[in-house]
């Protein structure tokens, strides 16, 4: 069995292929996957969340905002969450720490609406981030750095999903 | 067992992770009105968010002068996932060389808009393209989508 047949075996993709290869340019070694928090209650500041696991020899790059999906919220948001994320020392290179997303009209609008569980825009794009050095063989830690604030019996519990794609590390 | 009927994890206290996954309709005449188009399944314990979509072009003749009008959802109005919109737009299927692409249903979040597990996406052409000189258009959809496990 060759290189190519027991990665198609193991569902693992080929792996970072060396430059010079004439077959290197354009293959996908992984596909673009989804990472989901648990529950989370982002009213409560929360350091050292692993958001997406490492993976050796790949970093992994946020593929347009996150998403997060509010199971449980009451009262009335005054003040959002901050948040930041990333394989860093200061958990920044993936979701910058200015982030304050879901924004308090997102979330008494879901409130409002009774759309629960229901979602909303959640931080970071790839954009936020550029320019920024990823760090391979490290997992991407979350942190709500502060947490969000309300009235009126405020409640707020959601997951926060992120979408990655991989990139081979020479 | 899970992994073996391909369900997925499911709630849990740590990283859940599943591939993107995209759905491709079959042909679909875009002309005519046709509700309860079933375009991702229901998948136990999860809802779908729609990440992007593309139109696949399948057939074009004619000039196309207004597009059909489309949404989609789980609810019973079908239109939590992606609100009424019209697409594929009239310059991409005029003068459309099959198999060519225009830009889906979008992916912007319907806000704001519950959402239920357990559920099948369907979509509905609410109403036809319309178009002069022969016009014709099939097509289908793909549209790209994560899954969250609610609860």
């Amino acid at each position: 069995m060759n290189r190519q047949a027991i990665n198609d075996f193991l569902g693992g993709g080929l792996g970072p292929i060396p430059l010079g290869s004439p077959a290197g340019g354009g293959l996908l070694a992984f596909p673009a996957e989804s990472f989901i928090s648990p529950l989370l209650d982002l009213t409560v500041p929360t350091l050292g969340i692993e958001l997406v696991p490492a993976r050796p020899g790949y970093f992994a790059v946020p593929s347009g905002n996150a998403i997060i999906l509010v199971e449980q919220a009451a009262g009335t948001q005054t003040s959002p969450p901050t948040t930041r994320a990333g394989s860093d020392p200061g958990h920044t290179n993936s979701i910058p720490s200015a982030s304050t997303q879901p924004t308090s009209g997102a979330i008494n609008g879901l409130i409002a609406a009774g759309a629960l569980p229901g979602f909303t825009i959640g931080p970071v794009s790839t954009a936020n981030t550029a320019g920024v050095q990823q760090l391979a063989n490290t997992p991407i830690i979350l942190d709500i750095v502060t947490g969000a604030q309300g009235t009126g019996g405020y409640i707020l519990k959601a997951k926060i999903e992120i979408r990655v794609f991989w990139v081979a590390v020479s | 067992m899970q992994d073996f009927l391909g369900n997925g994890l499911g709630p849990t206290n740590g990283l859940v992770v599943f591939p993107l996954e995209t759905y491709v309709t079959d042909p679909i005449d875009l002309t005519l009105v046709t509700p309860g188009i079933e375009i991702i399944p229901a998948k136990p314990g999860h809802v779908p968010f729609l990440v992007g979509s593309t139109w696949i072009i399948e057939k074009a003749s004619g000039t196309q002068t207004s597009p059909p009008t489309v949404q989609g959802g789980t609810n019973a109005a079908h239109n939590n996932v992606f609100t009424s919109n019209t697409s594929p737009a009239n310059a991409d299927v005029t003068g459309a060389t099959p198999p060519s692409i225009s830009a889906g249903v979008g992916a912007a979040i319907p806000s704001p808009a519950a959402v239920t597990a357990n559920l099948p996406v369907i979509m509905d052409i609410t109403a036809g393209a319309t178009g002069t000189g022969t016009f014709a258009v099939v097509a289908r959809l793909s549209v790209t989508i994560a899954w969250f496990a609610e609860g």
